[in-house]
């Protein structure tokens, strides 16, 4: 595949297209996903028909891999996250992984703590996987 | 990763699916999950899962949110077989954790094949392992 030796997730050199889409965590795409299971359920006479391999195994593999389940706590994970100035990208991989650590987090997503990113200091990094572990121990 | 794209398509309805109103929406979004269903897959993209929601602009022209998946069909191990040093089976319908290599567009099945491989800490056969965050991430 043609540049791919340039492309280095780590450094968060990823392609245009990935830096500018909107991405989705695994547990968004399992709302998503289960919510039009049921409108297509409800709006045509042959479901079956508009429910493909690929539409039924993603849905089996996020709600496999996701860690939230409730809606209210899928939103506020976005809501933590998105207060990080992390890029898209970033965001969805440690929304996903869920890091437990700061070291975690950063063996994870190596990017976070490159030069000229001096927001994401230590102690950021560690109150936004502080309030994530919260919302998993309400949910 | 999942990614949520705008996509422009133009979608044909046949004739004797244009009502009027909420009726003709319908026809619309259910011919377009159709040619979703059936495009399955793009190079450019990869999979595409579901539609997420539909922007009509303007007159039978209608733009859409996509949603599509890196994904995988059809593996290729470098160890294709099934019993190692340890006992672990890798067998049709088991679980398996691995690394991507290598992926690659097939046009004419307009699929992805994968080269992957169990080389490496945590990869090769899984038991019933639930919500587990390490193992999505090898599959980035």
């Amino acid at each position: 595949m043609s540049g791919e030796e340039e492309e280095n997730a780590a450094e968060l050199k990823i392609g245009e297209e990935f830096l500018k889409a909107k991405c989705l965590m695994n547990c968004e795409v399992a709302l998503i996903l289960d919510h039009k299971y049921e409108q297509l359920q409800q709006m045509s006479d042959d479901p079956s028909n508009q429910i493909s391999q690929v539409f039924e195994k993603s849905l089996q593999y996020v709600k496999r891999f996701s860690r939230y389940k409730n809606p209210d706590a899928v939103r506020q994970v976005r809501e933590v996250l998105s207060r990080n100035q992390l890029a898209e990208f970033e965001l969805c991989v440690l929304g996903n992984l869920c890091p437990e650590t700061v070291e975690e987090a950063i063996a994870m997503v190596p990017s976070i703590k490159a030069k000229g990113r001096s927001n994401n200091d230590d102690d950021a990094i560690e109150k936004m996987l502080n309030d994530l572990a919260l919302i998993k121990k309400f949910e | 990763m999942f990614l949520e794209i705008e996509m422009k398509s133009n979608v044909v309805v046949p004739p004797d699916q244009l009502y009027q109103n909420l009726l003709l929406h319908r026809s619309i979004i259910l011919k377009l999950l159709e040619d979703v269903a059936h495009i399955k897959a793009t190079q450019k993209h990869g999979y595409l899962v579901a539609v997420t929601s539909l922007k009509e602009r303007g007159e039978g022209k209608v733009f859409l949110s996509l949603k599509k998946m890196e994904d995988f069909k059809y593996v290729h191990g470098e160890n294709p077989i099934f019993v190692n040093d340890k006992n672990l089976k890798l067998e049709r319908h088991g679980v398996v954790r691995f690394r991507v290599l290598a992926l690659q567009w097939m046009e004419g099945q307009r699929e992805f094949m994968l080269l992957a491989s169990l080389e490496g800490d945590f990869l090769g056969p899984v038991s019933g392992m639930e919500n587990s965050g390490l193992a999505s991430s090898k599959c980035l």
